[in-house]
């Protein structure tokens, strides 16, 4: 046999042979491959965990950006600043709540002066008041000098009363009397300025007879301030599978499961400046803390290493060693309450929304302040068993937060003002790079502070 | 163990919803076959048990992509060829040689003394041919991959896959030779 028949008949030998030809693999190489298709498994969650974390993360950006833009260009766009000065008409009361101008009021010339000194707009009301009485005495004075009337009709009159404004509204003075009175009480309230507490940036002065100029005023120089908060905080975690190390049995769906948040709380200062009208930009000093509890059964979190027992938690594992015995029994409950504290440096931006709300974004620099942890384990006579360990191993001494927050400012005194601001904080990177599960802690808070304006 | 999959149609698509029970039993369905056609392409038992795992791995991952009149088998086979082919190509040691003349020698034919040697022994000889001229015999003379399938798979001429194939048929004779030589003498 030669050529192409020759080499056919010796393929189909091959192919024959091997047609039906079955090697029986190990067991072991299933379980290599069915470990390796649960990895497989889990990094495409990771995966899918890192993209939506990119996400989120890059819309809170593109967010905050687009808010700080259009804080910024805020000015430019408020019709206060560029349109015309506002006139309103004499003893108009303006509807804003701390903006109530009376004729009256305006005409007390001095005494507004003296407002703008203090910045006291209440105590100048007091003395407002006041001085009604003795400007009415000089009013009445004059009316019964020039018309000669006495001075028990008068009393009928209300030339200065808060209430009434109108020096004219009497019956018993003549055109000329009428005039000479507005002129007096005209010469009080020439042209002047009227400080607004509230506001602040609001100058009011004398249009003509009739009418008030309104119109705000750019604030020179940079208003500083510090603030202090406290806030309770709920602190949980996202997991996701490290895909440096295979997933044991008691890996995230465990933890999930297993382990609960605590409520702590965070507490801190800050130091902050006006950039902008609406945008304040502030740093200074936070202290929080990071905190779960857990009770389960030993066996599904423990194993013996050299040092003794390791102990795995969703943020690492810990050394444990027990006062009372060398050992712990996989039957056991182990129970622990693990409080992980950071010392926080916060940069944020409060851009406000409205003249009494505002959005509150940035980053917190996080360092590892401290860890607390308690540890017990119970056997199922109800024996307790007290260990003591040296703290979660690995875990990252540095990391970044993004912070963001609704806020709430309310005024009670020129200087000083109440802060109500629930915000998020989540931590960006893992708590512990080399245990067998990332863990993302996040706190949920709502933080409750004062504020001092300081200029 | 077998869970009851009757119909491959069933299993694949319970396989690709990622039942772990399921992916078992198309495992021990198909394993024995596909690591026979792994010991044929790799040198040594340690590469064709990394060709089978990475080509399980490929198969779970890529399951979905089957056709529905494709045979899973064949489909499969090409999986676990493309992964030795990878395996090869990434020691890039992979060399083919182009060299024509040789298909004008005639090649003899020697499947009586085929017949005599065990499934193993034979295995052991194709496994000990180079790369290349292992490759091509296997894809062409024993799992049907036609010259023009395996110019393409390995980015060759088709020139190059017949002289390569005929260069394997030519050692392969001639190690069966010498190895029925060394039986008589012993």
């Amino acid at each position: 046999m030669t050529g192409g028949s020759s080499q056919q008949e010796f393929d189909d030998a091959f192919r024959k042979l091997y047609e039906n030809h079955k090697i029986n693999p190990d067991d072991i190489l299933w379980e290599k491959i069915d470990s390796r298709l649960h990895n497989v498994g889990l990094n495409h969650h990771v995966r899918i965990i890192k993209y939506k974390r990119f996400v989120i993360v890059s819309i809170a950006a593109a967010i905050t950006g687009i808010v700080v833009m259009l804080a910024i260009n805020r000015d430019i766009r408020d019709p206060h600043k560029l349109a015309e000065p506002e006139i309103i008409a004499r003893g108009t009361v303006l509807k804003k709540k701390n903006y109530v101008i009376s004729d009256s009021e305006i005409s007390q010339q001095n005494i507004i002066k003296d407002s703008v000194s203090k910045n006291n707009y209440n105590k100048s009301l007091r003395k407002l008041r006041d001085q009604n009485k003795n400007i009415s005495e000089k009013i009445k004075s004059i009316t019964i000098e020039k018309t000669g009337v006495k001075n028990e009709q008068l009393r009928k009159t209300c030339y200065c009363s808060p209430e009434r404004q109108s020096p004219d509204s009497t019956i018993y003075i003549t055109d000329k009397t009428k005039q000479n009175l507005r002129m007096v009480v005209t010469e009080k309230i020439s042209d002047i300025l009227f400080y607004n507490y509230k506001k602040r940036n609001s100058l009011i002065e004398r249009n003509d007879k009739n009418s008030y100029k309104i119109q705000k005023i750019k604030q020179t120089g940079h208003s500083i301030f510090a603030e202090a908060y406290a806030a309770p905080e709920l602190s949980y975690r996202m997991l996701t599978a490290n895909s440096k190390y295979s997933m044991p049995d008691y890996g995230k769906p465990y933890f999930n499961k297993k382990e609960k948040p605590e409520i702590t709380y965070a507490t801190g200062v800050n130091f902050g400046v006006r950039i902008r009208d609406v945008l304040y930009l502030k740093s200074g000093i936070l202290y929080s803390v990071y905190s779960y509890k857990f009770k389960t059964e030993a066996k599904n979190i423990i194993s013996d290493n050299f040092n003794g027992i390791y102990v795995y938690t969703s943020s690492g594992a810990v050394d444990l060693k027990f006062l009372s015995s060398d050992s712990l029994s996989n039957d056991s409950f182990l129970k622990s309450s693990i409080n992980i504290s950071y010392i926080n440096i916060p940069l944020m931006a409060d851009i406000y929304i409205k003249s009494n709300y505002f959005l509150d974004l940035g980053i917190d620099f996080q360092m590892l302040a401290g860890q607390n942890m308690n540890w017990q384990a119970e056997d199922y006579d109800g024996n307790f068993s007290s260990a003591i360990s040296s703290g979660v191993n690995n875990i990252k001494k540095y990391g970044i937060s993004l912070k963001i927050g609704f806020g709430s400012e309310r005024q009670i005194t020129d200087r000083l003002s109440v802060l109500i601001n629930p915000s998020f904080r989540m931590l960006l990177s893992s708590l512990n790079n080399i245990a067998p599960v990332k863990s993302y802690p996040y706190a949920w808070s709502i933080n409750a502070g004062v504020r001092y304006y300081f200029n | 163990m077998t869970t009851g999959y009757l119909d491959t149609g069933d299993l694949i698509r319970s396989c690709v919803r990622n039942d772990t029970d399921a992916r078992k039993e198309l495992y021990e369905r198909f394993a024995p076959k596909m690591l026979s056609i792994c010991h044929r392409y790799a040198k040594t038992k340690i590469d064709a048990e990394d060709i089978f795992q990475e080509g399980f791995l490929k198969v779970f991952e890529n399951l979905k992509q089957i056709k529905k009149n494709e045979s899973i088998e064949w489909w499969m086979k090409k999986v676990f060829v493309n992964e030795a082919l990878k395996l090869y190509k990434r020691r890039k040691n992979l060399y083919l040689v182009d060299d024509l003349s040789v298909l004008d020698s005639s090649v003899p034919a020697n499947t009586d003394l085929l017949n005599k040697l065990s499934t193993m022994e034979i295995t052991h000889l194709i496994q000990k041919l180079p790369d290349k001229m292992r490759i091509v015999f296997n894809m062409y003379a024993i799992d049907g991959f036609s010259h023009k399938e395996i110019s393409l798979m390995l980015n060759i001429s088709i020139g190059t896959s017949k002289s390569n194939l005929h260069d394997a048929r030519k050692t392969l004779q001639k190690k069966i030779l010498k190895l029925e030589q060394i039986k008589l003498i012993r």
